[in-house]
């Protein structure tokens, strides 16, 4: 019996040495890199889409327009911001008036979400002037100051990067990740982030981090679940999306990410492994996939390189706005622009697949057009 | 007793403030007249994240200690100045060297120093500083020079060396060149080129020098691995075999001709260039 009983203890210690050198071979012949964490991907493609889901209503058109001297002293000429937009919509849309092309997207009653991207400071943020000019354009299409919201992650940024009560007066702005009355945290220790969220709306993928308590205001919450801001489930009805048009490494950061890790918390755990599947999958929760009416690509100033925070040596001026109502499409194109920028520099070779995996994996979510031969690619030049 | 407890509290968070805003060569107002310091924070480990990010991984990667950051006013001229502790000189370097970009100036008695119009950085003992200012004219940059001097006075650590190899006549002119990695977020950053050869792999350290040379360009590597495993696949990946019986094993990838020279079981000499295999070999031949 004991004999019998060693036998099985040999065999099995056998086993599980071949299984182990089995793995280990396997893995050193494929050489792959470890498999990806599961998301929560399938419940968002359980909601139907409607007439607003992205792609929306100009499924792979980008319009791109340029100006010469839309700057002055590395200043943005809001005139300059003012046209470049104004042109961009009507050839969008295909109207002859301002009122009719911004008609297309958002209605006077409507509460309309302008999401920029304070993250790098005033030197590499969503503009000002351009923001501005959305705002006058709104108007103009009958929205009201008060029916506007200009919103990002962290509050402070915002105020920062210049989108305060002066600049935009009448103009609600707000992070999820705010203070109240200096403090980020109530009287009893909560944070008031967490008033901002919308728990019945979550990105789940298995991988988390451990924050400390410095960070943890910025991240709201850890563990397996990165939940949606009530910003974009209950404040607003439509949002209208305008990133700057810098680069993340040999990637960009435009549409989708400026969408993906602007509008969920906990985000510190997705960035290492899960970066362009992020950027992908949040946009196809209906909070985003259905509100997102138009995109405008702030390129007047960027960078190339640096990306995505702010190395001043890298700025450029790029001189040009994107519109679209396609994320995917608008991104692929303001890629583009950037990877040349940066082969033209010399701080690249040549263009790299990996770069636009983001923008396939939303092609594959049928959230736009990530092919460039696909895209019906307008170019307006203004002086 | 409530009272004491609280004193001895506020006297312990006001030494371990200062404690930590003392390591590091910060400003102070007594250096420039009319100076004046709008904020000063110090930020450690994750909480970078507060300040820069997702620009914080790639300083987590190479090694982040601490970070002071200080906005100075000098005559109604801004600035930030931020002085990033790294965990050793290397990875300070390594930071510089992904971050730095056609430099206008550099400074004599600081090694690795870059200085731009609207930013001055360099990488001195275990810091990466980087100074900036908000307009990119003469007084400022001018400014900028006198507070880059100001804070590198303040540092009294060793140099980072480069490995000797990029110490040799034909590569020494282009040495300011030398980017170090670090992990896979470095070679992002400094060499996109080179991913699929090390994406997924475990720690490893690789100094590259992208060098123009009479012969052509070619980039050339020492790279340490930390495991045999890493090795092989890097090998598998770059189609290169080893042959123990000659001194360099070699692979051709389309028009670019790659080479190893094992130093060690875990540390090669990796050089990548559009040269023919057998001019690509006399070259590293002549370098090593």
């Amino acid at each position: 019996m004991k004999t019998l009983y060693n036998r099985t203890i040999n065999y099995a210690l056998i086993l599980i040495i071949m299984l182990f050198y089995t793995n280990y071979s396997i893995a050193q012949i494929t050489s792959e890199p470890p498999a990806k964490p599961k998301t929560n991907i399938e419940d968002a493609l359980k909601y139907a889409r409607n007439e607003n889901s992205m792609p929306g209503k100009y499924p792979g058109k980008v319009v791109q327009v340029n100006h010469e001297s839309c700057t002055s002293e590395n200043k943005i000429i809001y005139q300059a911001a003012y046209d470049m937009v104004e042109n961009g919509m009507l050839s969008l849309t295909g109207e002859k008036n301002i009122k009719a092309a911004w008609r297309k997207f958002v209605s006077p009653k409507e509460r309309i979400g302008l999401k920029v991207n304070p993250v790098a400071g005033p030197q590499l943020s969503t503009s000002v002037e351009v923001t501005k000019a959305i705002v006058s354009q709104l108007e103009i299409a009958g929205v009201k100051r008060s029916n506007i919201l200009i919103w990002d992650r962290r509050e402070e940024q915002l105020f920062e990067a210049g989108f305060n009560h002066e600049n935009f007066p009448g103009i609600k702005i707000i992070g999820t990740e705010r203070p109240e009355n200096g403090s980020m945290y109530d009287e009893k220790g909560k944070l008031h982030s967490l008033k901002m969220i919308d728990t019945t709306w979550y990105y789940w993928a298995d991988c988390e981090d451990k924050y400390d308590s410095a960070t943890i205001p910025y991240m709201v919450n850890e563990g397996k679940y990165s939940y949606f801001t009530k910003i974009v489930t209950e404040m607003v009805d439509k949002i209208i999306n305008v990133p700057i048009l810098k680069n993340a490494g040999s990637s960009v950061t435009l549409c989708l990410k400026n969408l993906a890790y602007g509008s969920v918390t906990n985000t510190g755990r997705l960035h290492k492994q899960l970066w362009a599947e992020t950027c992908a999958e949040v946009n196809a929760f209906p909070p985003l996939r259905d509100k997102v009416v138009l995109n405008i690509v702030d390129g007047i100033k960027g960078c190339f390189n640096g990306g995505p925070g702010a190395n001043p040596q890298f700025f450029c001026e790029y001189k040009t706005v994107l519109v679209g109502t396609d994320p995917v499409a608008v991104d692929r194109i303001g890629y583009n622009i950037v990877i040349n920028e940066r082969i033209k520099r010399g701080v690249q070779k040549e263009d790299n697949a990996r770069g636009r995996i983001f923008m396939d994996l939303a092609q594959n979510l049928n959230l736009g057009i990530a092919v460039l031969e696909k895209i019906k690619w307008e170019k307006i030049e203004l002086k | 007793m409530k009272v004491i407890a609280n004193i001895f509290f506020f006297l312990a968070l006001t030494i371990s403030i200062n404690a930590q805003i003392n390591e590091f060569p910060r400003l102070t107002e007594n250096d420039f007249p009319g100076m004046k310091i709008t904020r000063e924070q110090t930020f450690d480990g994750s909480s970078l994240w507060g300040y820069i990010n997702g620009g914080a991984d790639i300083f987590l990667e190479y090694g982040f200690d601490k970070l002071l950051l200080q906005e100075v006013s000098i005559n109604g001229l801004n600035f930030k100045i931020e002085i990033y502790k790294m965990n050793n000189p290397a990875s300070a370097f390594g930071i510089y060297s992904v971050s730095h970009y056609k430099c206008e100036e550099r400074v004599k008695k600081v090694k690795y120093s870059c200085l731009t119009q609207y930013q001055m950085q360099c990488a001195m003992d275990c810091y990466y500083i980087s100074i900036i200012n908000s307009n990119g004219s003469k007084e400022e940059v001018e400014a900028s020079k006198k507070i880059f001097t100001q804070v590198t006075n303040k540092i009294s650590g060793n140099d980072f060396s480069t490995p000797p190899l990029f110490n040799n006549k034909l590569l020494s002119e282009q040495k300011d060149q030398i980017k170090y990695f670090k992990g896979i977020l470095g070679v992002q950053n400094g060499m996109m080129e080179w991913y699929d050869y090390f994406d997924g792999l475990g720690e490893f350290e690789i100094y590259l020098l992208p060098a123009k040379l009479d012969a052509g360009d070619v980039n050339i590597a020492q790279i340490k691995f930390h495991s045999g495993s890493d090795v092989n696949t890097f090998l598998k990946r770059t189609g290169i075999e080893i042959n123990p019986s000659t001194k360099y094993s070699k692979s051709e990838r389309g028009s670019n001709t790659l080479l190893v020279k094992m130093l060690n079981n875990n540390e090669m000499i990796f050089v990548e260039g559009k040269i023919n295999s057998s001019k690509l070999e006399e070259l590293v031949k002549k370098i090593w």
